[in-house]
């Protein structure tokens, strides 16, 4: 199945670009995109302290089950204000 | 009303959106953009936001703050883009029948925005640029040096052989 990854801020420049399509398989929790993002993107590996997840526009835990064509945001710590 | 805005925040039309007769305290809060930390000169802040996300949790952290401390009304603008030295990157309204919730009420919103709405600012120097609290922040949390540092030296690199 396919999700919308986006990204922002410094992980937007680590992998630079905003956003992508990637097909994960039938099944697959956030913990599983994390992992596939790694691999896809491995500046990621050094943003991996404080960064949480949001699908569909809400905080999501790593045992999250993902669905066909939802999106999937990383989140780093935020610092507006 | 709660918006992200890349024009300058109208104060004035926060003060409106947290107006009502039972109001005995209205409270404005303005963050604007500093012109040094940790001592070095900031030119300019960049926000960046997930824009639906941080609007909504905007929102929600409003409505929660208003049942919690029995306020009126909130109102938040923040700016996206760039933001000069001087201007407001931040605009707060909080109305009350009484002013001790709508001034705690403040604090609690401002200090929730930080740890949990979407949103980053950039500061930019003459000599560069930083997300402050990323991984590349120099004044984030030693936790995160300490992630980060780990995380560098687990890519290992043969001597005479990297691009």
């Amino acid at each position: 199945m396919r999700v919308q990854v986006c990204y922002f801020a410094a992980l937007r420049e680590a992998v630079g670009r905003p956003a992508e399509v990637l097909d994960v398989p039938a099944g697959a929790r956030v913990a599983d995109l994390a992992s596939l993002l790694e691999a896809r993107h491995p500046a990621l590996v050094a943003h991996r302290h404080g960064l949480r997840y949001a699908v569909a526009e809400r905080f999501a835990g790593l045992d999250t089950p993902l669905a066909e064509g939802v999106e999937v945001a990383l989140i780093p710590p935020v610092s507006g204000g | 009303m709660f918006l992200l805005t890349r024009s300058p925040i109208d104060a004035e039309a926060l003060r409106r959106a947290v107006a009502g007769p039972a109001n005995g305290a209205v409270v404005l809060f303005f963050g604007d953009a500093r012109e040094a930390t940790a001592g070095r000169r900031v030119l300019e802040l960049v926000y960046e936001a997930y824009e639906g996300m941080a609007v909504g949790a905007l929102r929600a952290l409003g409505e929660e703050l208003c049942a919690s401390y029995g306020l009126s009304a909130v109102a938040c603008a923040h700016r996206l883009g760039r933001v000069p030295v001087g201007e407001t990157a931040l605009a707060l309204a909080v109305s009350a029948p009484h002013r001790e919730a709508a001034l705690a009420a403040v604090g609690e919103f401002i200090r929730r925005l930080k740890q949990d709405v979407p949103i980053w600012k950039q500061e930019r120097f003459e000599d560069g640029a930083l997300w402050v609290g990323s991984a590349t922040d120099p004044q984030a949390s030693q936790a995160a040096e300490h992630a980060a540092h780990a995380a560098r030296a687990g890519r290992v690199t043969t001597p005479g052989r990297s691009a």
